[in-house]
């Protein structure tokens, strides 16, 4: 790979360390949901440095054109994150409906007290 | 004398929710009544307000599904023995509410369906005929899964025991609650019986269903049947 497309996307991939980093500390995302990014870019980051290394993994593996295993594992690895997301939304909104549910017949209790 | 709750889903339906209410307080069993009402953005809030109706408001929208879910719960806290669910949107008529009660409170049953198929000669509102057709294969699928022939299964007009209140205010299907309700009662070896009623097209306003998602609810319906019947408990 020429340096000046490594340079590249080292630069890209500390940026998006940055924002991850700079989101966490902002608490505007849970370090339980933010470490599977982080997770990512560390993996990028060692490809990226380490020569040679996803070269001799792809012909390992059996791929024709590098790129065809980037793009394949990418693909793979942000369909996991999708579907966690998935998973996460759902929890959620079995909790929402119970504090809903739980919350009106509170406010209920109270008002028909109120009223006696 | 066992306690009897009616619980009566409402989304923006202020222009029937008055008079099913007082069908109900016509009604010749000694029921008490609560509207349900699911964040509506219409007047149906105040029109329970101005006539002393029984209600909960919803904080947020929660759908049919959790909105019984809400009756469910208060009917357990409250220690009410038998609980049926009574549409705001005047579909369901009151006459039939001795009928639906009686199998659950003699514990024949402990769930009461009122069918609108049981009857092929009754008259009243049977629904269109793709939506007849679709409960068909509904029907037919819950048979398969479960062994029981249901012939109204998407019917939310019910009466059930003390049991399966508890069972349906721990939890409840709030997606596509009618038929998987069933099927996660059929798995828990509960006793369903169908009484014939006939049911009202809408009086005023707008059914939650139009034409135009049956489709997806179908292939959604079917998929949440399959998979309440492969659950664990």
């Amino acid at each position: 790979m020429p340096i000046n497309l490594r340079i590249a996307i080292l630069l890209i991939i500390l940026l998006m360390s940055l924002i991850a980093m700079l989101s966490l500390r902002a608490e505007k995302t849970k370090l339980k949901y933010t470490l599977v990014w982080l997770t990512t870019l560390f993996l990028m980051l060692v490809g990226l440095l380490i020569p040679n290394l996803l070269e001799s993994l792809s012909k390992l593996l059996g791929f024709e054109v590098l790129s065809n295993m980037v793009f394949l594992f990418g693909i793979f690895g942000l369909s996991g994150i999708v579907f966690s997301l998935t998973v996460i939304v759902s929890r959620q909104d079995v909790k929402l409906r119970m504090l809903i549910q739980e919350i009106s017949l509170l406010r209920n209790k109270i008002e028909v007290r109120d009223e006696d | 004398m066992p306690k009897m709750l009616a619980i009566v889903p409402a989304y923006n339906e202020e222009e029937n929710i008055l008079r099913t209410c007082q069908e109900l307080e016509k009604c010749s069993l000694d029921l008490d009544y609560l509207v349900i009402n699911d964040a509506s953005t219409d007047r149906t809030k105040e029109v329970c307000e101005e006539n002393n109706l029984p209600h909960i408001n919803l904080i947020h929208n929660l759908g049919i599904g959790g909105a019984v879910q809400t009756g469910y719960k208060y009917g357990l806290e409250n220690g009410y023995d038998l609980a049926v669910q009574f549409d705001g949107d005047g579909q369901h008529n009151a006459d039939y509410l001795e009928a639906l009660a009686a199998p659950v409170l003699s514990g024949e049953a402990d769930l009461c369906l009122g069918s609108r198929f049981l009857e092929k000669d009754k008259a009243g509102y049977k629904s269109t005929g793709a939506r007849r057709m679709g409960i068909k294969i509904i029907s037919q699928l819950i048979k398969w899964m479960t062994g029981k022939k249901i012939y109204d299964p998407t019917s939310g007009f019910r009466a059930c025991n003390r049991t399966v209140i508890e069972l349906f205010a721990d939890s409840y299907p709030v997606e596509y609650p009618e038929p998987e309700s069933l099927v996660r009662l059929l798995k828990e070896n509960m006793r369903i019986k169908e009484v014939p009623v006939a049911m009202n097209s809408r009086a005023k306003g707008v059914s939650s269903i139009n034409s135009w998602s049956s489709f997806y609810y179908m292939i959604n319906v079917c998929l949440a049947i399959i998979m309440e019947r492969f659950r664990k408990r």
